[in-house]
């Protein structure tokens, strides 16, 4: 399994970070954005069905859609960020896939405790980008 | 599209149409028509009732059909390149119909509700699609039924050339082949022209001529019978008719289609065929339906139900065929059918279908399975749709036998349809339709040509959709077309692919919820399919449609993606303007890095040139720079002028509370009936013709180019102006110029002057951006909408804030006088006390004269001359001379002249009053007129009493001389003046009744210049109450005071006129005896003053209190009592706010004896407080004068109502070796000081000795200097109390009844003593009573008096 991309999307499906993980092009940079974005609705389906009455969701997504050549996977948090993984072949296992959001989902925590991160901006902290690479190649 | 209706419209008897030349020449030449155009549109019957029974034994009725006409060389299948290009070329030509650059937003529709199709080149194509694939050699339902031969009756003769027609082989390739049904019903159809020779007697006579003489049926077509119907252009009434139904060509004879069509006559297609002609052949083709064709089918159904009853299905067969293969029935069933072309030959070793050129199979017509596909679809013709279902299954069953997957494919695809039009299960019919796509893709990856096969595959794919769609699942459908997509995107044919991607993206938007991410995502992969086919108007379509999604969520990648290829692709199809548009999304790009920002203007700003070398280009809605149009300040002026934008702040309620007084506007009197409804149309905000309109609004620079604005200014429409060439004659806009920084941002005010009454409306900000580039923004139009104030007003009350802007439209009234009020030597600050004469000029700077001037404020710190300058009295007295060498306009006098005054040299007067909630208000006389550009000059005066600063509001209200014919007659102008003041002196009395004067206090003044940073000099301590006069103290000198220089007496009553310096951060006292005045009422103060307190300016401000907290406080009070301004004597008001305290005796001591005086001090300054901006450090700054107003002072709590002064001779010398007893009288002087008369007690002896009570009064506690014996009596011994040195001799008690209010007495105390020394005599009382207005009494002890004795030495 190899992560290519890792995306944060904000409460009003706005991107907060996208980052391509492997050596991209320019043209494979917008197709991330593309299925990211377009991941957006399959998140929003599960949210809404993931729930009974009395139950706790779970964060985790799993597979929100395949591509012809990747696996989009997504874990949505309590205040509405969506994290978002574009997966390479072969599928990986549901628990790593959620170990690694709770990772991606910490990292994104330590970003916005910083008092100069504004809520809903984009994220440039080099430290989370460093933080994400390194969930990302620990795969 | 119905799904049925297509159904029935698209699988329905083909008819092959053969017909001879001189008949088609008829229709060519006359009409335009082919003779299958001019059948084709009266094929359809809705209103049938023919009974037919198929293969049961009951009988059904078919009451609507429809035949499609085709030409016999026609009926084949196109090659697949051909059908592409030709499907190429046809979405070329209906995007051009169909795609405009500004379509309507699928997602838009969505969010009202009104989601629709906005595909129509899909319906065409798919329409096309299907025609391309018609006259398959798997399928029969597109194969002949019947042939019509089509002969002319003027034929010399007629049965020869039915006959060359049938021997002419006209036939489609496939019946040449053999896979083709050759044996089916053939009719002649004579065509009979009215209009040729003959006649009908000839037309009947070649009818019975064929009839018995043919081997087919015939029927009569006379055509050409009455005149055609014509439109009103001209053409005829039928032409539509047979348009509607004419097919795109092909460079070949296929797809029903011929290659070429004749030439449209110059009548008009159908020029020569009349209603009458359509009738007859409507009624013709009926004829032939009902009478042969249909009986042929129901005969042929049953003949080939038959033969697969006796063949392929019952229990006796199903085993044969699963025994011996059904092979062998099949051959066998070939070999025996006599009409039928013969089987082709089965390939060794194999049985079944025959491989085909294509790479298919191919089962000849004399097949068991032909036969079963031609009874399946003959019965599907026939609305047997029950017996073509059970059909196809077992026919299907044999195809997957015989491994026949694309026969197999047709027969699935047919029972799908076949189930449906039976009403089968959704179930049912999906799997039919699947199993046939399924079928369909294995065959094309097997096949030699894959391509071909594939589109198979998506007709399958497509039909499925639009069955799921029909029913609503349109997360199926959308897989389908998914599928369909994947298949044709392996092939290569991006064509078809992108159709389907942008069908699959729309059904994503009709799934509840919709799925609009989606939606974008597959709409933009189908745009770049529709990219790949060179199809770009319709690429450009759906990019169009995703843009929508990614809008406003900062997906800017995407976005910059879209524009971009929006934009090159316009300006390279000669669209600059459009493309602009798109590049115009592509800025600000802040988070491109600075060569992309540079790179994307730049190619906008050769989109805009290349547009401009075209034509005008249109002011683009430029992102750069940003414009905050959502608070954009306007300062106009209606009938209420305001001078500046802190007059506008101010809450209107204060303004209205000044203006009340005025009598001028309608603000000044609301009431609930003048509160705007908010069902009431909301008028537009009032300028004035001439005067400026300016709006002020906030701009910034995102990106990291410097950008350079030109021509920035308003754009503007008016009512009157028709053309925007004149528009100069109407407006005139103010423009600038500038360049933004990167990362700038700046505040601009942008004015524009209307120069004739009528509507003006601002639209938005225009400008040129680097020079080529016009960009507009529009400002919201939003409805006025008044804001709500949550304080200040009733709940409820909506006021609407004049300084933003909420409508465009602004009504324009005529040119009235405008009134300006500028200060001429408006200072930087003042100090406190400070009194400073400001000089205003009023100038009318309107086009027509103004008159009945007044002026309002409610700020008790400024005071407007009553007089003009020339003839306004000087405040400063003296001092005026000296300071107005260095203050120049510190005083009236020093008012320079002016040419244009209106004033001439009359003495003009302002009356003054103050009106209801203690509004000053100063009216000039109404004759005073101010002609446009003159100027009147008035003083101001500005004395700020308190440390804060000083803020007045002054309206000013004026009328226009001549009563203008619309519009207000009055106007206002509201302006604020505004100083920050400066720390200076602040002066504390201290008021102590006199130890040695029944009338005289002593004073006390604190002078604190602890706080001010400038040098003052004391010039004058005045007591400005009349009858009132100061007498300086010599300075005791006490710790902490320096000696007083206020020593020196000016001979002056009431007047101490000596410098005392006070350098900044100093403290000092100052010692007076402050007389009272006497009832003789001959101690006045008089003579010349350095300021006059009691006069001018001081005079109103005295009796004004000083610095309300607030103007619109309404708790003040109220007297109209006018005063001529001509003498302003103004008696002094005395203060209500140093009140004694109630139950005391001073509570009711306010008689004129026991009146609080005023005092005045008056300073002046070496220089004036410094300038915050104006003045350079170092500069000359001139003197500053200044006054204290130290109101009502009184004396301090406690003290008794009743003065007491003890008097006598102070040093006795007393012989005690001759006398013992040395008895010194000690007068003791009493002053009723109540405003009423009192008892008075005097009691000797009986009292302890006062103490004084320390620093309570103006003198503080003194240590007795013990130069001498001292035998003090004081009772602050401790232990019992001594025996008393003195006695008190006569009389110890003395009464005086009655003492009257001011009065004062006299009584004479006797006082012995007995050795010699200083005594102290304190031991005595007074008390007293008063009878009137509730009895009060009380005590006090009598003054001490010392008393020095000194024993006399024996001479």
């Amino acid at each position: 399994m190899t992560i290519t991309c890792a995306a944060v999307v904000g409460r009003a499906n706005n991107p907060l970070y996208l980052e391509a993980c492997k050596p991209a092009s320019d043209e494979e940079v917008l197709k991330y954005h593309y299925v990211v974005h377009c991941a957006l609705d399959t998140v929003e389906e599960k949210v809404a069905l993931r729930t009974q009455p009395g139950e706790i969701a779970d964060s985790y997504l799993g597979m929100l859609y395949p591509t012809e050549d990747h696996k989009v996977y997504g874990y949505v948090s309590n205040t509405s960020i969506k994290f978002i993984f574009v997966v390479e072949e072969p599928a990986p296992k549901d628990e790593d896939m959620r170990a690694l959001f709770k990772r991606f989902h910490a990292a994104f925590i330590d970003v916005v405790s910083n008092p100069f991160y504004e809520i809903g901006q984009p994220i440039t902290s080099t430290s989370f980008d460093a933080s994400v690479r390194t969930i990302v190649t620990t795969v | 599209m119905d799904l049925r209706n297509w159904i029935l419209e698209r699988v329905s008897p083909a008819v092959m149409v053969v017909s001879s030349p001189a008949a088609d020449a008829i229709c060519r030449e006359k009409n335009g028509l082919t003779v299958v155009d001019l059948l084709r549109p009266h094929g359809s019957f809705h209103h049938l009732s023919v009974p037919v029974r198929t293969v049961g034994d009951t009988s059904y009725r078919i009451r609507e059909l429809q035949l499609r006409f085709f030409h016999s060389q026609t009926m084949t299948q196109p090659s697949r390149e051909v059908a592409d290009e030709h499907l190429h070329q046809l979405l070329n030509t209906l995007a051009k119909e169909h795609v405009d650059n500004e379509p309507t937003s699928m997602v838009h529709l969505l969010r009202k509700g009104s989601l629709s199709y906005q595909t129509p080149w899909f319906e065409r194509y798919r329409q096309e699609f299907f025609r391309m694939l018609a006259f398959a050699e798997h399928e029969c339902y597109d194969h002949p039924v019947a042939c019509l031969y089509v002969v002319h009756v003027d034929a010399e003769d007629i049965v020869a050339e039915l006959q060359q027609l049938q021997a002419g082989g006209n036939v489609p390739p496939l019946m040449r082949q053999g896979l083709m049904e050759a044996s089916i019903l053939q009719h002649c159809l004579v065509l009979h022209d009215a209009t040729s020779e003959g006649g009908d007697a000839r037309a009947q006579e070649q009818l019975k001529t064929l009839a018995a003489r043919s081997n087919c049926s015939c029927s009569l077509m006379k055509v050409h019978v009455g005149t055609s119907d014509r439109k009103a252009n001209g053409e005829p009434g039928h032409a539509g008719l047979w348009r509607a139904h004419f097919q795109p060509r092909l460079p070949r004879a296929s797809a029903g289609e011929l290659p070429d069509r004749p030439e449209e006559p110059d009548q008009g297609l159908g020029a020569a065929l009349s209603s009458t002609d359509l009738k007859t052949i409507t009624q013709v083709l009926e004829d032939f339906t009902v009478r042969y064709l249909l009986p042929d089918l129901e005969l042929r159904l049953r003949a080939l139900n038959q033969q697969v009853l006796v063949s392929r299905k019952g229990l006796r067969n199903q085993l044969k065929s699963l025994w011996r293969g059904k092979s062998a029935s099949s051959t066998s069933l070939a070999n025996n059918s006599n009409n039928h072309t013969a089987p082709a030959p089965e390939t060794p070793g194999r049985t079944g279908p025959t491989p085909t050129a294509a790479g298919g199979q191919a089962y000849s017509t004399g097949s068991m399975e032909f036969q079963m596909r031609m009874l399946a679809d003959v019965a599907f013709l026939m609305q047997d749709y029950e017996l073509a279902g059970t059909t196809l299954r077992l026919l299907a069953a044999d195809f997957k036998s015989d491994r026949a997957w694309k026969h197999y494919a047709g027969a699935q695809e047919m029972l799908a349809l076949a189930s449906f039009m039976a009403g089968a299960s959704m179930a049912t019919v999906t799997a039919a339709f699947s199993e046939a796509f399924s079928a369909y893709t294995e065959v094309a990856r097997a096949a030699r040509e894959p391509a071909a096969m594939v589109r198979y595959a998506t007709r399958t794919a497509l039909m499925l959709a639009e069955y799921q769609r029909a029913h609503g699942q349109f997360p199926e459908a959308h897989s389908a077309l998914l599928q369909g997509y994947r298949q044709e995107y392996e092939m290569g044919s991006s064509m078809r692919a992108a159709l389907l991607l942008e069908q699959a993206a729309l059904f994503q938007l009709h799934r509840t919820p919709a799925l609009t991410h989606k939606f974008a995502f597959y709409i933009v992969l189908a745009g770049t399919e529709y990219q790949k086919s060179s199809l770009l108007r319709l690429r450009a379509h759906a990019y169009r449609q995703a843009l929508p999604v990614y809008q406003g969520k900062e997906w800017n990648y995407i976005k910059e993606h879209l524009h971009d290829a929006l934009g090159k692709q316009l300006r390279e199809g000669g669209e600059p303007v459009a493309a602009a548009r798109h590049f115009v999304a592509l800025l600000p790009g802040a988070f491109n890095p600075e060569a992309w920002q540079a790179y994307f203007l730049q190619q906008l700003l050769d989109t805009v040139q290349e547009a401009a070398a075209k034509g005008k280009v249109p002011p683009l809605d430029l992102p750069v720079p940003e414009v905050d149009v959502s608070r954009v300040l306007v300062r106009h002026d209606d009938h209420i002028c305001h001078a500046d934008s802190a007059a506008l702040s101010q809450p209107l309620d204060q303004w209205r509370l000044l203006e009340g007084p005025l009598g001028a506007g309608a603000e000044g009197t609301t009431s609930w009936l003048d509160e705007p409804s908010s069902k009431a149309a909301v008028r537009p905000p009032t300028i004035v013709a001439d005067e400026p309109l300016t709006l002020t609004l906030n701009m910034s620079n995102p990106m990291k180019l410097p950008l350079r604005l030109s021509h920035l200014r308003l754009s503007c429409s008016h009512s009157l102006c028709r053309d925007e060439a004149s528009l100069s004659q109407y407006v005139q806009a103010d423009e600038l110029e500038f360049t933004l920084d990167p990362s700038d941002a700046v505040q601009i005010g942008l004015s524009v002057r209307p120069l004739q009454p009528g509507m003006l409306t601002v639209d938005g900000l225009e400008w040129t951006l680097n020079d080529h580039v016009r960009g507009f923004r529009a400002f919201p139009a939003r409805d006025p909408a008044p804001s709500r104030r949550t304080t200040g007003v009733r709940r409820g009350a909506a006021v609407r804030d004049r300084r933003i802007l909420q409508s465009r439209t602004f009504n324009v009234i005529p040119a009235m006088p405008r009134l300006e009020v500028h200060m001429e030597n408006a200072p930087p600050s003042l100090l406190q006390g400070q009194l400073f004469c400001c000089r205003l000029s009023l100038r009318n700077t309107g086009p027509t004269p103004l008159k009945s001037l007044r002026m309002a404020t409610l700020h008790p710190d400024i005071h407007l001359a009553p007089l003009d300058p020339s003839h306004d009295d000087d405040p400063l007295g003296p001092l005026s001379q000296s300071s107005a060498d260095t203050q120049p306009g510190a005083h009236s006098g020093a008012s320079p002249p002016h040419q244009h005054s209106p004033l001439g040299q009359s003495r003009v007067v302002a009356r003054s009053h103050t009106a209801k909630h203690g509004v000053h208000v100063q009216t000039w006389p109404s004759e005073l007129a101010i002609e446009p550009g003159q100027a009147l000059r008035w003083n101001l005066w500005l004395h700020p009493r308190s440390y804060e600063p000083l803020l007045a509001l002054l309206s000013w209200c004026y009328e226009a001389a001549q009563s203008p014919s619309d519009g207000p007659r009055q106007r206002l102008l509201r302006m604020t003046a505004r100083y920050d003041v400066q720390p200076a002196l602040a002066v504390t009395p201290v008021l102590t009744p006199s130890a040695q004067d029944l009338h005289k206090h002593l004073l006390r003044l604190d002078l604190d210049n602890s706080q001010g940073a400038t040098a003052l000099d004391i010039s004058e301590v005045a007591c400005s109450t009349p009858g009132w006069s100061l007498t300086p103290i010599a300075d005791r000198g006490h710790a902490g005071a320096a000696p007083s220089a206020i020593g020196g007496s000016t001979g002056r009553p009431g007047v101490q006129h000596q410098h005392l310096e006070m350098p900044a951060g100093t403290r000092r006292a100052a010692f007076f005896h402050l007389h009272p005045p006497t009832r003789s009422g001959g101690n006045v103060t008089s003579g010349v003053r350095w300021m006059e307190a009691d006069a001018g300016p001081l005079a109103h401000f005295q009796a004004r209190p000083s610095h309300p907290p607030t103007e619109a406080r309404g708790t003040r009070r109220t007297s109209d009592t006018s005063t001529d301004g001509a003498s302003p004597s103004p008696a002094p008001v005395p203060s209500p706010s140093r009140a004694a305290p109630p139950g005391s005796p001073f509570a009711a001591a306010q008689g004129p004896l026991w009146d609080s005086p005023n005092i005045l001090v008056a300073w002046r300054s070496h220089a004036q407080p410094a300038s915050t901006s104006g003045e350079a450090l170092g500069a000359e700054v001139p003197q500053a004068v200044g006054a204290v107003h130290l109101l009502d002072c009184r004396l301090q709590e406690g003290q008794a109502p009743i003065r007491a002064l003890a008097e006598g001779c102070g040093r006795v010398t007393h012989d005690f070796a001759a006398a013992g007893a040395c008895s010194v009288p000690l007068r003791l002087h009493l002053r009723n000081c109540l405003p009423h008369p009192a008892g008075l007690s005097v009691e000797a002896g009986h009292m302890q000795p006062h103490t004084a009570p320390s620093e309570a009064g103006a003198w503080r506690c003194l240590s007795v200097p013990a130069d001498g014996p001292v035998q003090a009596s004081d009772s602050q011994a401790v232990g019992p109390p001594a025996a008393l040195d003195h006695l008190w001799c006569g009389c110890a008690c003395t009464r005086i009844p009655d003492l009257p209010s001011g009065h004062q007495t006299s009584i004479t105390l006797q006082v012995a003593v007995f050795a010699p020394g200083l005594y102290k005599i304190a031991d005595y009382g007074i008390g007293w009573t008063t009878t009137s207005q509730g009895a009060q009494q009380g005590s006090f002890p009598g003054p001490p008096f010392l008393l020095q004795v000194d024993a006399a030495v024996p001479s």
